[in-house]
């Protein structure tokens, strides 16, 4: 009877060991999905952020419209009008400069400034122009102007999304 | 004392603990694994919703793509050709969402992204079934965009643009063995309110100026040198250039879109304009007992009037504009002449030929607001062609033309068009050098024709191809083109000939003083179409 009491007590301690185990897997194994998940989630945040940034620029384009937006340089080889610049609301659309934004996408004056995280360029691409003296040109109404506005990490300079649209004047 | 245990049973007690933390973590698992499937979930949405974003802004690029593809083509008379067609690319099998077909449409996407692609077409109907017919209004451009297995489709819903909303004067003439596009005649001051361009040479005479706002050299692929210059270019204005011809449709083919019939050749397009024209229907005139000289119905009649040729006899029949003559003056005295009146309701007339010398008695008014007839107000459009072999006559208006307006509106010019179709020949607007009116008086100031006036025969020879080499266009045809000639007196302060409005044609001739006033249009239902504007916008 002793023998058989002292087995039964035995057997729970291994049960509890076995169970800790098990509960110690299933725990780990949750904290590490939920750590994946975290890492997703604010990998999502982010480019939820860059996404605003991308939008709000293409519609600020739009609202511009394809007449009011700038014009870059002419390359006879391609035929196509380049500008390469960004939206600043102080300056407007500025050639060669880039835009700054902290992590919940507010525009920053300068890349050091507090907080930096998203930086942002605009590139325009011009088809069908009118060609003007040297490598100037100007729009028509049947010239497609290609807005790609892309998004990246201040930090280490890698995208974080792109954003591209076409407008036009309408007509030819 | 012996204590009393309870009596247990340790056989039913084995395990417990096992099942219990069993049970725990079963319930701890789906309580997290829940929570994981709703947070990945979410983050799934997330993720869909930024691909669903850049999927719309690339749907959109690609209606934008359309509209362009639509005003390149605005002299194509193939349908075919004319826009993107609903019919799935050969080896394309995506599918969109809900359909069981592979996604129709020319396939883009934006220069400089590679992020995605979009699939565009043009169609007679929503659901994008019937592809456009070039003339339909409204019809439909949808658009697919598609980011890494995330669609997002959009579908605008248009109506064309007009030609005639471009370009105070645009002259696309450039053939071989005839480069030159405009001709100003020595000592012409030539005044142009509008953007101007050309595809071929300019020749100017002796004291001849031609002045422009905004000029446009055209198909600089075929010329780097003779065409307009910045002496053409008013103060404060510019002057571009384009390396590619601009091409507009010929007037055969404009009025093949018009009248429904894209599918037949220039002969029977023609024919059938003759045959389906107002010229019997459509001419107005004064009634013998009109009140007062109003243009109302009560005061007007349908006029005697038949056949093709519009000349000064037409008005032999045509009853005279009340107040317009007093017997009661001693004809030595002060001779003035009765003025008699044709009215030209909302239509299509077709003239063989066009002779109108400049008459006191003649009067011509284009009534697009139907005020005589008391009708539906509507275009006026008049098609000059003839059938003969060669057009064996220029055509000639020498003759003021009136137009009528809404009440307390401008006069629109979108409401009268002239098509000259006469290759090699020419449609001649001229203020006379000295011209008095019914009343004896010496006229002044100039002659005003409010319309917009195409003469199209030939397309320009000459193409950029898709790697910008300059290469022969399929119009190699013996053809001339027409020209339209402003003819205006000898110096602009006696009297211009003015077209408020614009001209089209392959080349255009200035002698004397002349002006063009660009004024663009809203109505251009029947005009030759140069792209669309959009109307509505939906996301499907």
């Amino acid at each position: 009877m002793k023998t058989r009491r002292r087995s039964k007590r035995g057997f729970t301690l291994v049960e509890a060991i076995i169970a800790s185990l098990i509960l110690t897997v299933a725990i780990v194994a949750m904290f590490q999905s939920w750590s994946t998940c975290f890492a997703q989630n604010k990998k999502l945040i982010e480019f939820t952020q860059a996404e605003e940034i991308d939008k709000s620029v293409l519609e600020i384009a739009k609202v511009f419209g394809p007449m009011n937006l700038p014009t870059g340089t002419y390359s006879s080889s391609t035929q196509l009008g380049t500008w390469t610049g960004a939206y600043i609301p102080a300056t407007g659309w500025t050639a060669s400069a880039t835009a700054y934004y902290d992590f919940t996408g507010t525009q920053l004056a300068a890349s050091n400034s507090t907080g930096v995280y998203f930086k942002a360029t605009v590139i325009i691409t011009d088809a069908g122009v009118q060609v003007g003296t040297g490598t100037t040109y100007s729009i028509e109404n049947s010239t497609l102007r290609s807005i790609v506005v892309t998004t990246s990490r201040v930090r280490d300079s890698s995208v974080v999304l792109a954003m591209a649209t076409n407008i036009i004047v309408g007509g030819a | 004392m012996k204590q009393l245990r309870p009596k247990i049973n340790r056989r039913r007690e084995g395990g417990i603990a096992l099942v219990t933390a069993l049970m725990i973590s079963l319930a701890t698992a789906m309580v997290l694994g829940a929570s994981l499937a709703v947070v990945l979930t979410s983050n799934s949405l997330g993720w869909s919703q930024v691909r669903s974003e850049t999927a719309l802004q690339l749907a959109d690029a690609g209606v934008n793509s359309e509209l362009q593809y639509l005003s390149q083509n605005v002299a194509q008379v193939n349908i075919t050709l004319k826009s993107s067609q609903p019919v799935a690319a050969v080896g394309v099998t995506l599918k969109y969402p809900g359909e069981n077909y592979a996604v129709k449409g020319r396939q883009g996407t934006v220069p400089g992204f590679d992020g995605g692609v979009f699939w565009v077409y043009s169609s007679n109907d929503a659901a994008g079934t019937v592809a456009w017919d070039g003339v339909s209004t409204p019809y439909y451009i949808t658009s697919s965009g598609y980011v890494n297995k995330t669609w997002s489709r959009i579908q605008v819903t248009c109506k064309s643009s007009s030609l005639f909303n471009l370009f105070a004067s645009g002259s696309q003439g450039s053939y071989s063995g005839d480069t030159v596009g405009v001709v100003a005649n020595p000592g012409a001051g030539v005044v142009i309110n509008g953007p101007t361009t050309i595809n071929g040479q300019v020749t100017t005479g002796t004291g001849a100026t031609v002045t422009s706002p905004q000029v446009i050299n055209a198909n600089t692929c075929t010329y780097s040198s003779g065409q307009y210059t910045n002496t053409n270019v008013a103060s404060g204005g510019k002057l571009v250039t384009k390396k590619t011809p601009y091409v507009y449709p010929t007037c055969a083919n404009v009025y093949k879109q018009s009248c429904g019939h894209p599918e037949e050749d220039d002969d029977h397009a023609w024919a059938r304009c003759k045959s389906s024209c107002n010229n019997s229907t459509g001419v107005y005139t004064y009634r013998s007992d009109a009140n007062d000289d109003t243009i109302k119905s009560s005061n007007c009649q349908r006029a005697t009037f038949s056949g093709n040729t519009l000349n000064n006899s037409c008005w032999n029949n045509a009853k005279t504009r009340p107040g317009t003559y007093d017997s009661n003056w001693w004809w030595w005295w002060n001779p003035t002449v009765s003025v008699q009146t044709l009215i030209f309701e909302p239509g299509d007339y077709y003239f063989s030929s066009v002779q109108l010398a400049y008459d006191a008695s003649c009067e011509m008014v284009v009534d697009p607001q139907a005020f005589a007839s008391g009708g539906t107000p509507g275009q006026v459009r008049f098609w000059v062609h003839d059938l003969a072999a060669n057009h064996p006559t220029d055509d000639s208006i020498a003759l003021p033309i009136s137009n009528t307006c809404a009440n307390g509106q401008a006069v629109d010019p979108g409401m009268f068009r002239i098509y000259c179709g006469k290759d090699n020949k020419e449609c001649r607007f001229t203020r006379p050098n000295s011209c008095k009116d019914w009343q004896g008086n010496t006229i002044s100031g100039d002659f005003e024709f409010k319309c917009g006036v195409y003469a199209c025969t030939k397309q320009p020879n000459t193409v950029v191809n898709s790697s910008g080499a300059c290469q022969q266009q399929a119009d190699d045809s013996t053809k001339h083109g027409c020209k339209i000639h402003l003819y205006g007196c000898s110096t602009r302060s006696k009297g211009c000939a003015k077209i408020t409005g614009s001209c089209l044609s392959d080349k255009m001739i200035f002698d004397g003083g002349c002006t063009l006033n660009f004024q663009a249009s809203a109505y251009c239902d029947k005009d030759p179409s140069c792209g669309a504007q959009i109307t509505g916008w939906c996301r499907k």
